[in-house]
Formats: C-alpha cells, sequence, structure tokens
C-alpha cells in the first residue's frame, strides 16, 4: 500500500509543542476545529490536547515569511520537507474514515448562513465547550448575549427524500438532547425546545437519558418545522411548524440548533475505489447483514460510521471487532514484527542514602511564564538528599530523556522528580526513562507544578513560585522513602470461555478459535442458535436459518471449540488470565472443570411475554416472534384481511423503561412480509416512535409506500382491544383526525421486546461484575469500553448487554475476540507494583479489608506458620488494583500500598 | 525656491527609519497631512531603506483607509537631493491634495475624542510584531521568494496585510474601549462601528490571549474588561 | 494486495485516526501487530475531539 505523507513543515523528532512558533506568525485563518467559529494561524495545532502535539504549517494560508523557524527554539521548522510517498508492507487494511456532517447551508428554509443565531449542532457543541470560540460562555453569534431560548430542529438533512439523505443519521437525536441538557447546567433558566418527528432514543438507556432531560424541563414537540424567520432588530428567531394535530403555529427563539445529519464525504468514494472496495447507494460502504464488518474486497475491513451512520459505542465495538477479524486473517503472523523495549541491568540501590536528581521543567512559558523557575530550582538544590538539579525548556521532550538517563548515571542518582505537569499522562514516560538508565520505575516520583501552579495562579506569580516550591519539598521528601518495587507477572491459560451459544456466542467462539485458542463454549439449550432459532429472515431479506446452519456446522468442524450443551456455570473463581470454571451438564448433573484465561458473557436475552391486549386469552393476539414463524412456515396464516400491530407494548414504561431497539425494524419487517405474501390485507402499525435508524429508514419508507399504515398514539392514550363475537377491535384516539379510530383485525401483533436473561443475575454474582437497572450486563464505559467490564479479563457481547439488531451482535462477538486477545495473546500477565501490601505479623484477621475491597483482591485466609495455624488477610496481587481503600480501613495499620505507603504519605503531609 | 509655509520638516537619515507609528502620530497631533520623502529608488544610500519605507507608508495608507481617514493625508515621493524643484513640486501638489481633503478631524471639536482613539488604535496596530514582520519580509517574498523558494504573488501577501490590519486595528480599538471600563460586546459594537458578530470574535480572540476577560455576567450580558 | 499466494504480513494499515480507528489501533497492537495509523490530519481524535461532553455521564469527550 502506498500512503501520501503530507509535509508537515515541523520536525516531529523536534517540536515540543510549545506554541512560540504560533504567537509570531502573521497570517490568520478559519478554525475548523471550533467548526468555523474562531480563527487559528497559520502554523497550529487543532487544541491543545492534540496528539501528537506537533505543530503543523497551513501551507494553504503560509505566505513563507520565516517567522516561525526565527523563533523556535527547538529548531523543528523545516521548510525544505516535501511530500514523500511510502510504501507500507501490510498483511490487511481497517478502513475507519467516518464521516462528516451534512452541509445545512442549502436547505434555505432554515436560514442557516444568513441568520447569525442559527447554528448548527456541531458548532453549538464547540459553544458549549470550555475551549470553544467563546470559552465556556453560551452566547448567541449575533450579539454576544446569553439566549433566552434555544430551539433544535432534528432531522436536518436527514429521513428526507426530498431534500438531503433518505436514511437516519442515528446519532443525532441524542446528541441534541445532550447538547440540550448541557446547555441548561450553562445557563440557569434556558428554556430549551426540541422540534422532531420521532425521537429515536433506541439505545442502551438512552430512554432514560431522555426522561431525564424532560424531567429538568426541555420540551419535546413532535411536529415538522415549514421555515424560520429573523427579526431583523432582536436577531430572534421565529420557527413556524405544523405541531401534532395538523395545526400551523409559530413560536420565537433566541437561537437555532440545526441537527445535521451524517453523511460521507468525497473522498471516501475516492479512497473507497483505490482500494477496490464497493459502496451502497448513500456512499457508505457495502457490507452484509451477517458480515458488518467485511467490505467486497477480501483483507479489507470496516468500521464505523463509514458504514452507516452509528453513535460512537457502537463504532467503537465495530473497530474492535474489525480489529479480530484483520489479525484472523494475519494469525500465523502475530508478534512477527514488533519489537520489545530492553533495559538495562537494574542498578541496586539497598544500602545507600537517597541521591535524588530534581529536574525543573519550564513547558515552555507554560509554567517558566508564570513560576519562577531558576528559584525553585535554586531552592531545591537546598534540600536534603539532593544531589543533582537540572531545568529543561521541556523535561518530557526526546532529548530531556537523553538528558536524565545520562545524569542517573553521571551522578549516580537513585532517585528522580520530575517536577512538570500531571502524571497521569506523562509518569510512564519518565519510569521508561529511569528504566531505561536502570533506575527501578518506582524510584520516580512527580510534582505538578504546571496545572497546581502555573495554570491556576496566573495572576499572582510570586505565590504560585513559593507553592511551586512547596510542591517539589514535599515530593522529595516522599523521594527519599521511596524503594524499589517489583512487578509481578504471572502465567496465563491461553483459553477462552464463552458463555452462551446464541448468534453472539457462536460468533465469539468462532473468532476466538480462529485466532489460535482453544474455546469452552457453554450453552444451557439442547441446541445452539439462541434467538436465532426463532428468527427467519432479515429486512433486507437474507436467509437466517441459513446463517444458524452454516455456524453450527462451523462449530462442529472446529476442532478448536469444545461445546457443553444443556449445560450450567456453577462456579468461576480465579482472575485474569487465570480462572477455573466447573460446568455441570443438566441432564448427568455431572460437573467438570476448566480453566481459562478470559471469559466472554454473551447469554443473550428473550422476548418478553405480554400480559396486555388480550395475548394469552386470544389465539389471534401473537407476539412478532410467533407473526414471524407463522409467516416463515407458510401453511400457519390463513388469509388475513386485517392486521394490526402495536408496538411498545409493556416497553418504555414503568417496569421496562428502556427501548428494545429492534421492535420497529422487526415490525416493518413483518409488515412488508405480509404485504408481499397478502397484497390485500391491510397493516396498520400503532406506534409511539419509529425508531428506524440508520439505512433501517429505507424500509420504513419503503412499508410506507405499500400502503402500511403507521399511526402515532401517546403513551397516556394507549390503544384499547376489545374482542366481540371471536373480532378482535382496536380503538385509538388519532390526534390528527381528531377522532377515535376503530379497525377490526384478523390478527393482533404485539411488539413486546425483549427482556434479560434470568440467569444474568447468577453470572453477575458469580464473575463478580455488575447488571444495569434493567437487568442487562452493565460495561466499563458506555462509550469508550462497550465491550469491557471494569473487571479485567472478562468481556460481554450481545443482548445480555442490550437488546441489539444481529449485525450488531456479530460485530460486539468480534470485538470481544478482539479485547480478549489483548490478553490471551500475551506470554505472562504483568501486574501493576503499587498495590496492597500486609504484614500478617499485625493482621488482625477482623476481615474489614475483605469487606471494603471492590475487587475482591483481599481475603482472610487460614494457613500453616511456624507459630501454628494463622488467619490473616491476604492480597491476590493480580487483582489488586493499589487503590488503598483497604489499608486506610486497617485497624491495625497492617496493610501499606508499596509506593504509596504510610511513611510515604505522611512524609509530604510533614513536609508542606 | 519658494514653497508653502504650512510644512514643518522632520529630517530623518534615511526613510527606511519611518516608522508608521511616526506617521500616525503626526496625524493624531493635527497634522493634517503627513510626505515622505526618500531618495530615488535604487539610488538609496542605505542600500534599499526607501524600498522599506514604500512598504511601510503602503501599509499605513491600507489602516487609514480601515479607519474611515483619507489615504490622501499620506504619500511617499522619491526624489533625489539634487532635484529641489521636483521636491517643490511635490510640497506643492500635496499641500494641495490635502487641503482638497480638508482640514484634519482631530482639529474639530466633535470629532477629536474618536478620531484620537482611532489613531491610537491605529498605531497600537502599527507596533505589532506581525504587521511589522510581515511588511518587512514582503519585497523579498515578491521578488526573491519566500522560504520555500516560491515567488509570492504581490496581490497575495497585500491581501494578507490587508486582513492582518484589518484584525489587529478592530481588536486595538477594542482594547481601547475596555480600557475605559468594562462594557459588553453590544456596547463595544455601538462605539466602534463594527458588527457586533465581529467583535463578538474578536473579543473570543482576546480573551484566549489572555487580554481581556469576562468581568461579570449581568442579566445575560457579559461584559468585558482588561486584565 | 494479491491472493494467498503471497507472504502474510504482521502489519496492518488502519486508516481513520477518530475514535474508531484508535480503538481498532490499540487492539492491534496490544495483541502482536504492527499498526500503521492513517489520518489526514495533524493530529488524531477525528470528530470526537470536537463533543463538549458525551453522555449519559456528560464525561469529556478529551
Amino acid at each position: 500500500m502506498k500512503v501520501i505523507r503530507k509535509p508537515r513543515y515541523v520536525d516531529p523528532s523536534k517540536c515540543t509543542g510549545c506554541g512560540l512558533c504560533a504567537q509570531y506568525c502573521p497570517v490568520e485563518s478559519i478554525d475548523s476545529y471550533n467548526a468555523g467559529m474562531g480563527i487559528v494561524p497559520g502554523i497550529f495545532v487543532e487544541y491543545q490536547q492534540a496528539v501528537p502535539l506537533i505543530y503543523t504549517i497551513n501551507r494553504d494560508v503560509c505566505i513563507g515569511c520565516g517567522l516561525c523557524a526565527q523563533y523556535c527554539e527547538a529548531d523543528a521548522v523545516d521548510y525544505t520537507q516535501k511530500e514523500r510517498t511510502d510504501v507500507l508492507d501490510i498483511g490487511a487494511v481497517i478502513i475507519a474514515t467516518g464521516t462528516e456532517t451534512y452541509d445545512v447551508e442549502p436547505l434555505t428554509e432554515y436560514g442557516y448562513g444568513r441568520y447569525r443565531n442559527v447554528v448548527s449542532s456541531i458548532e453549538f457543541e464547540r459553544i458549549l465547550s470550555a475551549s470553544g470560540p467563546f470559552r465556556g460562555l453560551v452566547l448567541r453569534p449575533s450579539d454576544g448575549v446569553e439566549p433566552k431560548s434555544v430551539a433544535f430542529i432534528q432531522c436536518v438533512g436527514s429521513r428526507s427524500l426530498v431534500k438531503g439523505n433518505e436514511y437516519c443519521s442515528s446519532a443525532c437525536c441524542m446528541y441534541a438532547v445532550k447538547e440540550a441538557v448541557v446547555a441548561k447546567e450553562h445557563l440557569h433558566g434556558l428554556d430549551i425546545s426540541i422540534f422532531f418527528m420521532d425521537i429515536r432514543a433506541y439505545g442502551k438507556d438512552f430512554d432514560k437519558y431522555v426522561e431525564r432531560a424532560k424531567d429538568s424541563g426541555v420540551k419535546f414537540i413532535r411536529s415538522r418545522v415549514s421555515n424560520i424567520k429573523e427579526n431583523e432588530n432582536t436577531k430572534d428567531l421565529r420557527i413556524t411548524y405544523e405541531s401534532d394535530d395538523g395545526k400551523m403555529q409559530t413560536n420565537t427563539f433566541g437561537m437555532v440548533v440545526l441537527s445535521h445529519g451524517l453523511c460521507t464525504p468525497p473522498s471516501s468514494s475516492e479512497l473507497a475505489e483505490k482500494l477496490g472496495v464497493e459502496l451502497d447507494r448513500f456512499g457508505f460502504c457495502r457490507t452484509g447483514e451477517f458480515t458488518p464488518l467485511e467490505t467486497s474486497q477480501p483483507g479489507i475491513f470496516v468500521s464505523g460510521t463509514f458504514q452507516g451512520p452509528k453513535d460512537i459505542p457502537e463504532t467503537v465495538m465495530q473497530s474492535s471487532g474489525a480489529s479480530a477479524l484483520s489479525s484472523e486473517l494475519l494469525v500465523t503472523e502475530r508478534g512477527s514484527l514488533i519489537t520489545k523495549a530492553e533495559y538495562p541491568p537494574k542498578i541496586d540501590v539497598m544500602g545507600i542514602g537517597p541521591r535524588i536528581g530534581v529536574f525543573v521543567c519550564y513547558c515552555g512559558i507554560n509554567i517558566g511564564g508564570y513560576v519562577d523557575v531558576p528559584a525553585v530550582s535554586k531552592y531545591v538544590e537546598s534540600l536534603e538528599g539532593v544531589v543533582f538539579v537540572d531545568t529543561n525548556l521541556f523535561t518530557c521532550s526526546q532529548d530531556s530523556q537523553e538528558t536524565i538517563k545520562q545524569k542517573i548515571i553521571e551522578h549516580k542518582l537513585n532517585r528522580v522528580v520530575v517536577a512538570s505537569c500531571t502524571p497521569r499522562t506523562h509518569e510512564p514516560l519518565f519510569q521508561e526513562t529511569c528504566e531505561s538508565a536502570g533506575l527501578n520505575r518506582y524510584l520516580f516520583s512527580m510534582a505538578n507544578i504546571r496545572d497546581q501552579c502555573s495554570w491556576v495562579h496566573m495572576q499572582t506569580k510570586e505565590k504560585a513560585t513559593e507553592k511551586a516550591k512547596d510542591l517539589v519539598r514535599m515530593t522529595v521528601a516522599k523521594a527519599r522513602l521511596l524503594e524499589p518495587l517489583e512487578r509481578l507477572t504471572f502465567d496465563l491459560t491461553k483459553r477462552g470461555l464463552v458463555i452462551g451459544g446464541g448468534l453472539a456466542g457462536m460468533t465469539a467462539a468462532l473468532g476466538l478459535a480462529r485466532q489460535g485458542y482453544e474455546t469452552i463454549l457453554v450453552e444451557r439449550e439442547n441446541e445452539l442458535g439462541g434467538n436465532l432459532t426463532h428468527i427467519h429472515y432479515t429486512l433486507a431479506g437474507e436467509d437466517v436459518q441459513e446463517l444458524l446452519k452454516s455456524l453450527r456446522k462451523q462449530i462442529k468442524d472446529e476442532p478448536k471449540i469444545t461445546v457443553h450443551m444443556n449445560s450450567e456455570i456453577t462456579e468461576i473463581t480465579g482472575f485474569i488470565g487465570n480462572y477455573k470454571t466447573k460446568i455441570k451438564d443438566k441432564d448427568t448433573g455431572k460437573e467438570s472443570e476448566t480453566e481459562n484465561g478470559i471469559v466472554i458473557v454473551a447469554t443473550g436475552g428473550k422476548e418478553n411475554k405480554p400480559t396486555e391486549y388480550l395475548y394469552g386469552k386470544n389465539e389471534k393476539v401473537i407476539t412478532q416472534q410467533e407473526l414471524e414463524v407463522k409467516l416463515a412456515l407458510n401453511s400457519q396464516l390463513s388469509t388475513p384481511k386485517s392486521i394490526v400491530m402495536i408496538q411498545c407494548v409493556g416497553s418504555r414504561e414503568n417496569e421496562k423503561p428502556y427501548c428494545s431497539r429492534y421492535c420497529c425494524s422487526q415490525a416493518v419487517k413483518n409488515a412488508l412480509k405480509i404485504k408481499e405474501k397478502f397484497p390485500e390485507a391491510s397493516v396498520y402499525v400503532l406506534y409511539r416512535d419509529i425508531r428506524t435508524y440508520g439505512t433501517k429508514e429505507v424500509y420504513y419508507n419503503k412499508a410506507r409506500e405499500k400502503g402500511i399504515l403507521f399511526i402515532h398514539y401517546d403513551e397516556d392514550k394507549k390503544p384499547i382491544v376489545t374482542e366481540k363475537n371471536g373480532v378482535i377491535n382496536v380503538v385509538l384516539k388519532d390526534p390528527v383526525l381528531k377522532r377515535d379510530l376503530s379497525i377490526d383485525c384478523d390478527y393482533l401483533v404485539l411488539s413486546p421486546g425483549m427482556v434479560p436473561q434470568e440467569d444474568n443475575e447468577t453470572y453477575a454474582k458469580m464473575l463478580k461484575v455488575p447488571l444495569n437497572q434493567d437487568g442487562f450486563f452493565l460495561e466499563a464505559h458506555m462509550k469508550l469500553r462497550p465491550v469491557d467490564f471494569a473487571t479485567d479479563g472478562i468481556y460481554m457481547c450481545g443482548i445480555c448487554h442490550s437488546p441489539k439488531m444481529l449485525d450488531e451482535s456479530i460485530s460486539q462477538a468480534n470485538a470481544a475476540v478482539s479485547r480478549a486477545c489483548t490478553i490471551l495473546s500475551k506470554d505472562r500477565i504483568q501486574a501493576e507494583g503499587t498495590i496492597a501490601h500486609v504484614d500478617i505479623y499485625k493482621c488482625a484477621a477482623c476481615g474489614t479489608c475483605e469487606a471494603v475491597c471492590t475487587y475482591g483482591a483481599v481475603k482472610v485466609v487460614e494457613n500453616e506458620t511456624r507459630t501454628g495455624i494463622e488467619r490473616y488477610a491476604e492480597v491476590t496481587e493480580a487483582l489488586c488494583k493499589g487503590c488503598g481503600a483497604c489499608a486506610s480501613s486497617c485497624r491495625m495499620s497492617a496493610i501499606d500500598i508499596k509506593g504509596y505507603a504510610d511513611k510515604d504519605i505522611v512524609a509530604m503531609i510533614d513536609n508542606f | 525656491m519658494q514653497h508653502p509655509t504650512n510644512t514643518r520638516t522632520i529630517r530623518v537619515l534615511c526613510t527606511g527609519q519611518v516608522d508608521p507609528t511616526y506617521v500616525l502620530k503626526a496625524l493624531k497631533n493635527g497634522a493634517d497631512g503627513v510626505l515622505v520623502i526618500g531618495c530615488r529608488l535604487g539610488e538609496c544610500h542605505y542600500i534599499n531603506g526607501n524600498y522599506q519605507a514604500r512598504e511601510k507608508i503602503d501599509m499605513t495608507k491600507i489602516m487609514l483607509e480601515k479607519a474611515g481617514i483619507s489615504s490622501k493625508r499620506v504619500e511617499m515621493r522619491f526624489i533625489s537631493s539634487a532635484e529641489g524643484n521636483k521636491y517643490i513640486e511635490a510640497v506643492k501638489e500635496f499641500t494641495d491634495t490635502v487641503k482638497s481633503v480638508g482640514p484634519s478631524p482631530v482639529r474639530s471639536k466633535e470629532k477629536c475624542e474618536s478620531i484620537k482613539r482611532i489613531l491610537d488604535a491605529l498605531i497600537a496596530a502599527a507596533s505589532e510584531f506581525r504587521l511589522r514582520a510581515i511588511v518587512a519580509k514582503k519585497k523579498k517574498m515578491i521578488e526573491e521568494g519566500n522560504v520555500y523558494n516560491e515567488k509570492i504573488p504581490q496581490e497575495e501577501i497585500e491581501k494578507v496585510i490587508d486582513n492582518a490590519v484589518n484584525t489587529e486595528f478592530v481588536r486595538k480599538l477594542i482594547v481601547s474601549c475596555l480600557k475605559e471600563k468594562p462594557q459588553s460586546c453590544m456596547d463595544i459594537a455601538d462605539k466602534i462601528e463594527v458588527p457586533s458578530a465581529l467583535v463578538l470574535s474578536h473579543l473570543s480572540y482576546l480573551r484566549r490571549k489572555n487580554i481581556i476577560d469576562v468581568d461579570r455576567v449581568k442579566e445575560r450580558v457579559p461584559y468585558y474588561k482588561i486584565i | 494486495m494479491k491472493k494467498e499466494d503471497m507472504k502474510k504480513v504482521g502489519a496492518i494499515a488502519v486508516i481513520g485516526g477518530g475514535v474508531g480507528g484508535m480503538q481498532a489501533s490499540l487492539d492491534l497492537a496490544d495483541s502482536g501487530f504492527k499498526v500503521y495509523l492513517i489520518d489526514t490530519k495533524p493530529s488524531i481524535g477525528g470528530m470526537m475531539s470536537q463533543l463538549d461532553k458525551t453522555f449519559p455521564t456528560n464525561d469529556c469527550a478529551m
């Protein structure tokens, strides 16, 4: 593959990101990072936290005056850089180029571009941001005044056959609600209305967030906006819209935010052409329903919004999934091209008094502009144990690492202190440097004189300097006491355990096996398949039973997979890399044991059984799943004249407040199937919000074209179902026609949504992982870690995480495989050195530590010692995270956190 | 060698020394016009001082136009020391031009305050490093090429200078307004007669540069102050 | 890229440095593959870096 490297005109190995060049740059350009609402110099970084923090010259605006080079202290500017083509030897490609936001300017009825106070949602996002154009003030662009009221208009450029794109952009409803909530937090009493067609809060816990927004006073107006007009004097905006009851209404707002959708940029199609990858008619990458991560080109995979509009967690899942598929392809080459860092032998520091080296950082002007760095450095020289002090323009720069290394050797330093920024981002770098000089990484400590001094005391430089001295003194006091620590490593079992043999579980098991790892697959039923056994076709018409057959066969043929059918797990003990699992055969009652390095939970879910609308009392009242089976097995449905479907049955209310995500698409799918088989039949779909997100919207439109009637009802005005002489009658108040609608039907089909499996709770307890309020497993982070549990080594996929579509289960299962491989591919697992340690001679075995430990890392054990049988607390090092909750709860002071011991902390307290 | 009595001469060794702020200060002190006279192009005793001066005066003229002051009040001529006649001609011509433009607004009672504030802003803008730097490099970039060894078209570089002058001028006006007392975006916009949306964007820039800060937000209106 | 007759290479190109590309790269690097992360912009982060906060926790998107 050939990659064109565009010149930055800045040498990345020299640039320290200090920003001096940008201060002197004479040209300014529009700040695209701030959605065009700010200005950036011609030599720039997009934002302060950018990675890499290397300046780049924007050649479109640079006039080549040479000032930046003149002022660069690191001599990093290099105007001679040329575009160059690198040829990369690669085994696979993942395309994750994403989308851009839809250009709203041509949609003239909204006045964007003409009226200053009409902004796009990405602009509003920047306005809300503390690093945005207004530095965290929420202001109207026309006059810099805080708006009294803000309107959001949904589906701008989306869900439209006339203007914009036909598909739903999937993310806009939720980002609008989020922006509304955040804006209200900024501006107390702000009046917010969201004009929408359907609120598509289809994801996990999305509806709860919408309810929270409603509770905080955000108004939701089901409507179609016809136009926006600006009042020339006040610059307020008057929105004319057609409300739910068909009336035209107007309302005036201080600002209008257009929730514009996502679309693929022209650069995506160019890239697709170069790679020979097919696109669909919307410009998204073409993928199969059962192969959502595979492009038309073998070896090239896709993830994220380039595959179709989606939210962040879906993007993350797909990306991990694509990572699994691409590495699966290259499994024989694992580890062939990576290099391991090598370290010199460790310097023995025992028995030698502290020889501390302190490095004080100017951080360009970041610290140096506000803290008197030379004064701090001079002061530090006087501290006990300090034998060397140096200052650096940037202690984190590459050449400074070399300096630190040299000085450690030259001055026989055995403790290193860096006074600079935050350890959160930079501690690992300095620890690496220490290690590369042979010094144990835990003989290092950091004082944060940037975030805690220069940044927050800019107006009082003297006090900032004094505080910096204090912080360094405290850190040096701690450093005197530091001892080398070992990071424990332990073996792991390179075998996976997958709980649940549905679509997600089967996909995960196959994935692990193809990555070269033995896998145990445990299924509670007598056959593999889970929910897949009830599904016959997809929206696009794919044959699901064929998929099921093929998966079952692949599993059977895969020698690395051992399947335990009709089984349950009775016990899982251990920790990452070393789980011990007991599996019980439900027929024979026989138990077997297995050892596993990781666990993938894929216990699935099931269709809820409705209790309302005569279900169970009248055989003509059935669920969508039952309908699908009848439709698939031709004979079971007598020619119907009229079919009514009711959505959200027992869903999105009281006990089950969540949306099950798939039911709207399922209803559309089955309705279309009915129309295909019985073109004469009337089909009515009674819904609260139609949530055919993404390109599923196309089928919703198709259904309407085919004459399927979609009728909205409110949660508090549910349909009334009665039976008279064997005929089912549905009555609904129609808000548009303002009269009761009465339909007699042959079949009443209910969409009751999905509920979690009962055994979720058992597994949650067994694995010490949490469930959410609805009984689904709770991930480590809703956005960024949608597959991981907070506990390392345990992953989830499929419906046990939350209800989802087939392709989404497949993606998430592959993602779980990818996450698992980050562990299974290791030879040994390394624990942190800063963990709890118990002095068993002090320990009273009271068990308080065991009670407070969230990770189950400390337990009171009984052991035979020289003095007889003793009870004391023992730490499982692999599980301990070093949080210190046990140490501060111990009544005997028997527990210390290594590297953050009592004496270390007290030394700091004594020294401020 | 008779010439108009209403001129006052200030000697410099080379026009290269003529700082745009000198010209602007003279105008601020009530001069109706400023004529800068240097050696003939190509005959500079200091190699290229007069070329440098020409760029600076060009920029000064742009600045005056931006500020709504006629740029005819500033002129540069290139006359050798042996061309006395030409000198007198130039002075006469310039005096006539300035006369046709009218007396300096600094001397009119009602405009005095506002025009002085504008000229102060111009002086501050002309002192900005980036403006000086780009003007200093203009000629070389057009004739010899820039750091990428590309010759920059004159229009392009003039556009950059024009933009830079404009932004610096408005920013300095805003700063001078805020020096009086904390004010809102609308207050400033009214006072300096610049659209409020543009003022807002400059206020944001100045906040980012730690030059100004929000003083208070009163009834939804933020007031800004100088740090 | 040609068919199987070519020797497999333990390196993967990830095109796009947004949240998706970053996740894929980290996973791959963490499981023993060389990764080339390619983006047209000078820094990684993609569209997510422009977001102020993310729901439901209102975590900073950075």
